[in-house]
């Protein structure tokens, strides 16, 4: 999978390289607009990562460019504007996602691998890990061909862990992918325990290790 | 008191006075005018009688000749007989009809006269009946002639200072209606009075001068959370990325932890600061047709979670679709969310949340006990209950805020040891 990350900070880019690199992206960085604007004409990207203020120009007018170019390529907008029009404007645009500052990297590899997945294979993707599969565009989990009954929530979790192998997800991680920044911390942290253990519970009891490990203090990991 | 009244005010009293003065004063002085007239005519008809009375025969006949002008009596000097002219009052009885008889006032002059060498009294008297009436008259129109003008005065005055005013009123009502974080500045038009430019202008400039500092004091809000946002983003990547290294003690997994929890309040806050500047922006225009009913039980299943987890009682009463309110949807979402966060945060476990939703008002009840800090102060930001309890203390500030814009009132009352607030629509 190769990927561009438009972005001018150089400090965020290099924690973002670093860390979709770790999951085998092909991550390529254009810090500039010109640089940027550039690339997405001359090569191909399977995902273009791009932050909307940007020296020497708009992020949105790239999402133009991306659009005339390229229908394929999945687009995920990273800014620091908590703006609803940009939102908007960006989704309209052809954006597949739209993600604010701050956000957890692992996050943007969840959203990522979503993205990916509904472009490259139109949703029609299983995915295998320790036996169990799973059909994101059916919400389906399988175990030995066998379906798992999983609750909204424990299905989100699951595949979120799933989109981050061997990363430690932060407690406000799983928080905020599962309930956005509506739930107080002090109660999420009782629900999140609870979905895991049942979570944990429900693979086991099919006859499959779960992989997920408490890290104590910090969260859980997902040892894919 | 209005201006208006009070300067008429002054103006009634002293035309009060100067009636009330004026009118038995002109009285006065028209019936002094009026008896030196008549004592005029009692002379006059003195020296007639005295130029004719040749032209009577004997004495005899004058004698007899008792009525000479209807008032005049001729007869022999007696002891009552003056010495000199004597005009006095006198009052004698008339008959003013067939068996009425009336006391009327007369002007009466008794002198002598010489007829043949002789004295003679005359005693002569002129009605003083139409000088009742005449003063009357004189002074019935002299007070109504003041009283209109009086009247004329007051109206004219109060239209004159209608006009001149004005302009101060007009700018009273616009400086009233003027609000700082209103986008538009203060519009106030020119007269042609100076003092009331002078005001205007002083005005415009202050209003102008305040809107600008408010907007600065925005912008600067918005700018700070906006920069913060960069670095707070770098600061959760590398937070990310340090939990990922190997190997971790517990020691260190645990700070990380907490730095993870202190970073997402961080981030949390300062998008609640920008959210908040960004509404006082009036950043959010859009406004579409939103249905309250299906949002607020959107919103109530997703708090489904945190509601059980707290083993908290959850009631939803009234309507179940509508009422379909014009408003920017997620603001109306936010406001709604922010209500049910607070009364889900307050609440004990085991108490219970008692959501209504009537055609114009939604009311949001949780139990717990009195507020620890004065209700009025309750939508000010940063003002949080007991502390530990996971808010930045800006969700109610927002709540309000976003009431206010949409022209919805928010309330808030403690009853029933129940904390109760009504959001009231439209």
């Amino acid at each position: 999978m190769k990927l561009l990350l438009v972005e001018d900070e150089l400090d965020l880019s290099e924690d973002v390289l670093a860390y979709l690199g770790q999951e085998g992206y092909c991550c390529e960085l254009a810090s500039t607009f010109a640089t940027a604007a550039e690339k997405i004409v001359l090569y191909e990207y399977d995902c273009v990562i791009v932050d909307i203020t940007l020296p020497g120009g708009n992020g949105l007018d790239l999402v133009r460019t991306l659009k005339k170019f390229n229908n394929l390529t999945g687009i995920v907008i990273i800014s620091a504007k908590d703006a609803l029009s940009d939102k908007v404007t960006g989704l309209q645009l052809g954006a597949d996602d739209y993600l604010t500052k701050p956000f957890h990297l692992a996050e943007l590899s969840a959203r990522l691998q979503s993205v990916l997945r509904r472009r490259q294979f139109n949703g029609r993707k299983e995915i295998v890990v320790r036996g169990i599969t799973i059909r994101p565009d059916e919400n389906l989990v399988l175990i030995g061909n066998q379906p798992l009954e999983l609750t909204r929530k424990e299905y989100d979790l699951w595949l979120f862990f799933m989109a981050n192998p061997g990363r430690v997800l932060t407690k406000e991680a799983i928080a905020e992918h599962l309930w956005g920044d509506n739930m107080d911390q002090a109660d999420s942290l009782d629900i999140i325990y609870t979905h895991i253990k049942n979570l944990r519970r429900k693979i086991n009891e099919r006859g499959e290790a779960d992989g997920i490990k408490t890290i104590y203090g910090l969260g859980y990991k997902f040892e894919g | 008191m209005k201006l208006l009244d009070r300067t008429l005010r002054t103006y009634l009293v002293y035309s009060g006075v100067v009636i009330l003065i004026s009118t038995p004063v002109f009285y006065g002085v028209i019936e002094k005018l009026f008896i030196d007239d008549v004592d005029e005519a009692l002379l006059l008809r003195k020296q007639t009688i005295q130029q004719q009375l040749g032209r009577f025969t004997n004495e005899q006949v004058l004698f007899s000749w008792r009525d000479l002008e209807n008032n005049t009596i001729l007869r022999p000097v007696d002891g009552q007989t003056p010495a000199q002219d004597s005009i006095y009052n006198a009052v004698y009885t008339e008959q003013v009809a067939p068996n009425i008889t009336e006391p009327e006032p007369f002007r009466e002059l008794s002198t002598r006269l010489i007829y043949r060498s002789h004295p003679v009294h005359l005693i002569t008297r002129i009605s003083l009946v139409e000088r009742e009436d005449l003063l009357q008259a004189v002074v019935l129109t002299q007070a109504g002639l003041l009283t209109l003008l009086l009247v004329g005065f007051l109206l004219l005055n109060r239209r004159i200072a209608r006009r001149l005013w004005k302009p101060f009123y007009v700018t009273l009502g616009k400086l009233r209606q003027f609000e700082v974080d209103r986008n538009e500045p203060l519009h106030l038009s020119s007269s042609d009075i100076v003092e009331f430019d002078v005001l205007n202008q002083t005005l415009r400039g202050l209003t102008s001068r305040s809107h600008q500092t408010y907007l600065g004091q925005k912008e600067f809000t918005e700018h700070a959370a906006h920069e913060m946002q960069t670095p707070l983003a770098i600061f959760q990547a590398k937070l990310e990325r340090l939990s990922q290294t190997q190997p971790l003690t517990n020691e260190q997994a645990d700070l990380l932890g907490s730095l993870n929890g202190v970073t997402v309040r961080l981030s949390r806050l300062n998008k609640s600061l920008l959210l908040l500047a960004r509404i006082e922006n009036h950043l959010y225009g859009q406004t579409e047709s939103v249905n309250a009913a299906i949002l607020l039980d959107y919103l109530l299943n997703q708090s489904a979670e945190s509601v059980e987890a707290k083993g908290i009682g959850l009631v939803r009463t009234g309507m179940k679709d509508g009422p379909i309110l014009q408003t920017n949807r997620s603001l109306l979402e936010i406001l709604l969310a922010n209500l049910l966060t607070n009364a889900i945060r307050y609440t004990s476990p085991g108490g219970q949340i008692t959501v209504d939703l009537q055609p114009q008002v939604l009311s949001v009840a949780n139990t717990g006990e009195p507020l620890a800090i004065p209700p009025d102060k309750l939508f000010a930001r940063f003002q949080k209950g007991e502390a530990q309890t996971g808010g930045v203390g800006l969700g109610l500030a927002i709540a309000k805020k976003v009431a206010d814009i949409n022209g919805y009132s928010l309330s808030y009352r403690y009853e029933a040891s129940q904390h109760l607030f009504l959001l009231t629509m439209g």
